[in-house]
C-alpha cells in the first residue's frame, strides 16, 4: 500500500508544482513507484513542468466522471518507467471533482504505487478540499516572505483539523541567503518558530530551476545543482532516512545559527 | 386589621447609610403593601434635604427576588418616593446565576498553537499553553494568560469586564482589547517598544489600556492576588 502526500501552501507562486515535480522525480530516481496527481483543475501546470503536456489523453475529471479507466489516464514519464502523472483537466472546473471521488482514485492508485503526490491548487476552497481529502501526509511549502508564512500558518491550522493527515512538514523554498544575511528576508529559524512544525527541507533560489522547468526537465535530474541535492534530500527524508540539513551558504554565522537551532531541538 | 404583630419592613441606619431590611417569610404581596405604608409614614421623618436624593441599600434576606420583583421594588422606591437604591442584596441566588458565576470564575486550560484564521472564544478565563500566531484571535469573558508568544489578537473581558487582564510570556500582539478598549501597537518603532519587554496588559484608572511587567499585577488586581496575602 502506498502513501498519499499532499503538497500545499495556501498562497500561490511559492513553488508547489515545482516541489511536487522534483520530489516525484527524486523518489522515482531512488527506485520507488510514484504517481503525481495534479488537482489544479482549470490551471494545470504539473504536466508542463514535467514536459508531458503533449502526451495527455484523458485527465482527472474524465476518471472521476467515468469517461475512462484510471489506467488510461495515467501519463508515463519520459525518463522513469515507475513515474506516472494523473493530469488535471484544463477546460473544466474545480467543482467537477468531489472529495469522495478523490478518495476512490487515490485508493486505487495506492495498490500499485509507493507514493502518490497530490499537487494542491492555491487557496482553501474546493480544490484544496479535494487535494487534502485523500492525503495521509502533508508537505507545506512556503517562502521567506511574511505573506507566504501567514498563509502557510492558515493552511497548517486547517490541516491539523484533518484527522486522517499526519502532522504537516515544512519546505522553505526560494531561500536567498544573501537577503537573509542582510536581514531583509525572514530567517529560517524565525519561520520555523512561528509555524512550529518539523522542517522537511530548505531549497535555495536558483535561476536553474526556472530554466529546467521551462525545458520540462525537473532539476532533480541534474546531480550537480545544489537545488537538486536539496530535493533529493527531501525525498530521502520522506522515505524515512535521517539526512542533515544542507549548508545554505559558506557564511558561518547563519550556518551556526541553524545548527544551533536544530541542536537545541533534537 | 391595621395592627401588625410583626414588622415586615425595617428601616435602619448603618455605618454605610440607610438600610431597608425586608422580611423573608411573608408573601411578596404583603411585603409590598407594608413597604409602601412604611415609606409613607416615614416620608416626612426621613425626608432628604432639598435637592438631594435619599440613598438606601435593600436587604432581602433569604428571599429570592427575581428580576421582576426587583423591578417592582425599584419602581415603588425610585419612582414614587424618589429614594434611590444603591445596592440590592439577597442571601440567595438562582441556580442560573450561580452557574454563570461559576463559569465566569472557571479557568480553561488548553494546549494549542492558534494559527492564522483561527478564533477561540472562552467563557471565563483561559490559560493557553502555546502561541497565538499573527492573524489568530483569542477571546475570553475573563482574563487571558498565554504561556507562549502572543502575536495575534487577544480580547479579554468580552462581556465588558474591564478588570480583566491579558498576560503573555512574549508580548508582540497585532491588537489588544479589554472590554471595549482597543489598542494597536505603535506604527513607528521609535514611539514605544512593545516586543518582549512587557508581559501583561490592563486598563488603568483613566480607562487607558496599559502594558506593564507582570510583577505589577498583584498590586493592580489584588482580588486575584491569592495566597500568601489572603
Amino acid at each position: 500500500m502506498g502513501e498519499a502526500i499532499v503538497i500545499t501552501s495556501g498562497k500561490g507562486g511559492v513553488g508547489k508544482t515545482t516541489t511536487t515535480a522534483n520530489i516525484g522525480t527524486a523518489l522515482a530516481l531512488n527506485g520507488y513507484r510514484v504517481c503525481m496527481i495534479d488537482t489544479d483543475i482549470g490551471l494545470r501546470n504539473l504536466d508542463v513542468v514535467m514536459g508531458l503536456e503533449n502526451r495527455i489523453i484523458y485527465d482527472l475529471v474524465d476518471v472521476a466522471q467515468g469517461t475512462c479507466r484510471l489506467q488510461q489516464a495515467l501519463v508515463k514519464d519520459k525518463r522513469f518507467e515507475s513515474l506516472h502523472l494523473l493530469p488535471a483537466a484544463q477546460t473544466k472546473d474545480k467543482d467537477d471533482v468531489e472529495p469522495e471521488q478523490m478518495l476512490e482514485i487515490v485508493a486505487e492508485l495506492k495498490k500499485n504505487h509507493d507514493y502518490i503526490l497530490i499537487d494542491c491548487p492555491a487557496g482553501i476552497e474546493q480544490g484544496y478540499k479535494n487535494a487534502v481529502a485523500a492525503a495521509d501526509q502533508a508537505v507545506v511549502v512556503t517562502t521567506p516572505e511574511i505573506s507566504a508564512v501567514r498563509d502557510a500558518d492558515r493552511i497548517i491550522g486547517l490541516l491539523e483539523k484533518e484527522k486522517h493527515v499526519e502532522p504537516p512538514r515544512l519546505v522553505i523554498n526560494h531561500i536567498r541567503s544573501n537577503m537573509m544575511r542582510s536581514g531583509e528576508a525572514m530567517e529560517v529559524d524565525e519561520i520555523v518558530t512561528i509555524l512550529a512544525i518539523d522542517l522537511l527541507g530548505l531549497v535555495l533560489d536558483d535561476d536553474e530551476v526556472i530554466k529546467s522547468s521551462n525545458a520540462g526537465e525537473p532539476i532533480a535530474l541534474n546531480p550537480k545543482s545544489k537545488v537538486s541535492i536539496a530535493y533529493r534530500n527531501i525525498a530521502r527524508r520522506i522515505q524515512g532516512e535521517q539526512v542533515p540539513l544542507m549548508k545554505l551558504d559558506e557564511d558561518t554565522g547563519l550556518m551556526a545559527k541553524i545548527k544551533k537551532f536544530f541542536g537545541i531541538r533534537s | 386589621m391595621t395592627k401588625h404583630v410583626q414588622q415586615y419592613v425595617v428601616l435602619r441606619g448603618t455605618r454605610q447609610g440607610l438600610e431597608l431590611k425586608l422580611d423573608d417569610k411573608c408573601s411578596f404581596h404583603l411585603l409590598m403593601e407594608e413597604l409602601e405604608r412604611t415609606l409613607k409614614e416615614k416620608q416626612q421623618q426621613f425626608a432628604a434635604p432639598e435637592g438631594r436624593e435619599l440613598h438606601v441599600t435593600v436587604d432581602a434576606g433569604f428571599r429570592y427576588i427575581g428580576p421582576e420583583d426587583e423591578a417592582a421594588v425599584r419602581r415603588l422606591l425610585e419612582d414614587e418616593f424618589a429614594v434611590s437604591i444603591d445596592a440590592f442584596e439577597s442571601d440567595v441566588l438562582s441556580k442560573q446565576e450561580a452557574e454563570n458565576m461559576l463559569k465566569a470564575q472557571k479557568m480553561t486550560t488548553m494546549y494549542h498553537v492558534l494559527r492564522s484564521g483561527q478564533v477561540v472564544e472562552i467563557e471565563g478565563s483561559v490559560l493557553l499553553i502555546g502561541d497565538v500566531n499573527p492573524g489568530a484571535e483569542i477571546k475570553a469573558t475573563g482574563s487571558i494568560y498565554i504561556l507562549g508568544s502572543l502575536k495575534g489578537t487577544a480580547h479579554a473581558g468580552t462581556e465588558g469586564e474591564v478588570r480583566s487582564v491579558i498576560c503573555a510570556s512574549f508580548m508582540d500582539p497585532s491588537q489588544l482589547r479589554i472590554a471595549h478598549i482597543v489598542r494597536h501597537p505603535p506604527e513607528n518603532d521609535e514611539e514605544e517598544v512593545w516586543r518582549g519587554i512587557f508581559e501583561c496588559a490592563y486598563v488603568n484608572e483613566e480607562g487607558v489600556l496599559t502594558l506593564d511587567r507582570s510583577v505589577k499585577l498583584s498590586a493592580l488586581r489584588p482580588e486575584h492576588a491569592g495566597p500568601p496575602d489572603e
